[in-house]
């Protein structure tokens, strides 16, 4: 016996999910979700705007009106850190419980849990690419040329994102059914992280020690990727390139994590 | 009567590996379809940091020795055979949705070794897929994909599973306004037109009107007969004693007695 699972495992059963029965999941679940979203309510469009939209005019208020801050076109500038962000936040909140909330389907029947961190991502990533009709409007009205780069930004950055916080998801979501803390712990982290993100001020502002130290934050060279984009007409190839080897990262951190763990999901939930 | 030997298998007797197994009856030797072998599974105390984060600290993820856990299942080995209906009995909490979990793959044997050949559908919990928001045709899919089935064979039996749900007219509306046993329904519907090779059922026969009911058992037969194994928990012992061909009372762990599924539930019964 010992010889056959050192072999095949303690359970030899045909492989029942094929890759195309992967991608059909994750599709059935992310249009389920993206669904459900739009479905209770009928400004749902506006509503996942609403919150960076918001967030964005009380730091410009703050920020620019009351401190006196010189960025230039700061609304715009905002804006696409706050997509950016929002994604970001949004995902690995919401990846955090993506298992829980899902418990009555994991303790029921068998399919490969990473579908549903993966459903997800797509859905905060179609949410993320819905938000950048206004980004191009904003530049517009500030009479930003709006040049080829973006269809590059979609190409290399959004897949940077997504694998990223895919590798983060993994990891949270798997340890959040162990350790119920992490959620606590997350959002703390967030909550300090998005001051330590050029989301409200441009990496260049920062003063020297404390400069270097910021690019170990994932978010840093996305957000000003980012900007390169839809404010310079230009793809950052040395922030894209740090942005892959953080995702490469985190992906085989999350893969780690989640294959150590998975076996016990359906017992802790 | 019901037996094992009340029907013939659906697959023909004369292969090698089971010729080997020596002077066992012709109509048993139908292929294995489930097979335990000494398979023991305990659940831990898996809060994290139950044991103290000092062990964690030191030990990371495999701090087993650490943790206290109950023992459920001890050492059981069985065999089912392919086109079999097999009823397992005991009492509340004795390990039957374990023993299930196990058959369907969700869970992981400490030790000892499963074997499962063929396509589990389980009826673990009717409709645990189900999202409240989505309409009833919605839910089909999705339910469909995740019990194994791809998108395209989901949709071409979406007529067949809704008329069995005699739903069509609520199929549109979002399933939040169905009633248990409407849910229940739709569950069975997608189950079991989808064609599975085993079926899992947990104790879910009792749900639906008694016309539902009646279809449902209509429908566990009609499985049987075409050559289905079906794994059973229930607690009706006229659903046991009349689809059954075997029962294992769950006792104590282990398994305390098999067989006839009559004498089985008779032994169940006296011990209260």
């Amino acid at each position: 016996m010992s010889t056959a699972e050192a072999s095949a495992g303690p359970r030899k059963r045909r492989p029942k999910f094929s890759v195309s029965h992967y991608l059909d999941l994750i599709l059935t679940l992310a249009h389920k979700e993206v669904k459900v979203r739009y479905k209770n309510n009928i400004l749902g469009y506006i509503w996942s705007l609403a919150n960076p939209l918001a967030s964005a005019l009380v730091f410009y208020f703050a920020l620019q009106v009351i401190f006196r801050s010189s960025i230039p076109r700061y609304p715009l500038f905002l804006i696409i850190g706050l997509f950016s962000w929002q994604w970001f936040s949004n995902y690995l909140i919401g990846a955090c419980n993506v298992f829980i909330n899902n418990g009555s389907l994991i303790k029921k029947s068998v399919f490969p849990r990473s579908v549903l961190p993966v459903a997800l991502n797509i859905q905060d990533a179609f949410h993320f690419v819905m938000s950048i009709p206004i980004t191009i409007c904003f530049m517009y009205f500030y009479d930003i040329p709006i040049g080829l780069s973006i269809l590059g930004g979609l190409l290399f950055l959004i897949p940077a994102q997504f694998f990223l916080l895919l590798g983060i998801g993994l990891a949270i979501s798997s340890i959040n059914l162990f350790f119920r803390d992490m959620e606590r712990i997350l959002a703390i982290t967030l909550n300090m992280m998005m001051y330590l993100s050029p989301v409200l001020f441009p990496i260049d502002q920062v003063p020297d020690p404390y400069k270097e130290w910021m690019k170990f934050n994932p978010m840093t060279p996305l957000i000003e990727a980012w900007r390169g984009v839809f404010l310079n007409n230009e793809l950052q190839w040395g922030n894209i390139g740090l942005i892959y080897l953080y995702a490469a990262i985190a992906l085989a951190f999350g893969t780690v994590v989640y294959r150590r763990l998975v076996h016990g999901f359906a017992e802790v939930i | 009567m019901q037996g094992p030997h009340a029907r013939t298998p659906r697959h023909s007797v004369s292969r090698d590996f089971e010729l080997r197994s020596g002077e066992k009856q012709q109509v048993e030797t139908a292929p294995i379809a489930i097979k335990f072998e000494n398979v023991s599974k305990s659940y831990s105390d898996r809060t994290f940091l139950a044991g103290g984060l000092k062990n964690y600290a030191l030990n990371g993820f495999s701090a087993t020795k650490y943790r206290k856990s109950h023992l459920v299942l001890s050492n059981i080995s069985f065999e089912i055979r392919r086109g079999t209906t097999v009823a397992f009995v005991g009492r509340n909490g004795v390990g039957k949705s374990t023993l299930l979990g196990l058959i369907a793959g969700i869970m992981r044997p400490d030790s000892g070794e499963i074997t499962v050949d063929g396509r589990v559908s389980s009826l673990l919990e009717l409709g645990a897929g189900f999202h409240p928001d989505l309409s009833g045709r919605e839910n089909i899919e999705l339910y469909g994909v995740v019990l194994g089935f791809s998108r395209s064979e989901v949709r071409r039996r979406v007529d067949s599973i809704i008329a069995f749900s005699e739903l069509a007219e609520h199929i549109e509306t979002p399933i939040r306004f169905y009633s248990s046993g409407m849910l229940a329904r739709l569950g069975f519907a997608v189950v079991s037109q989808l064609d599975p090779e085993i079926l899992l059922v947990d104790e879910v026969l009792a749900v639906g009107d008694f016309a539902f009911q009646a279809k449902c058992n209509d429908v566990i037969r009609q499985f049987r007969a075409s050559g289905g194994t079906i794994v059973l928990v229930s607690h009706a012992a006229h659903n046991i004693i009349e689809l059954c061909d075997e029962a294992f009372l769950i006792e104590n762990h282990g398994i305390a007695a098999s067989g006839d599924p009559r004498e089985v539930m008779k032994r169940y019964e006296d011990r209260g």
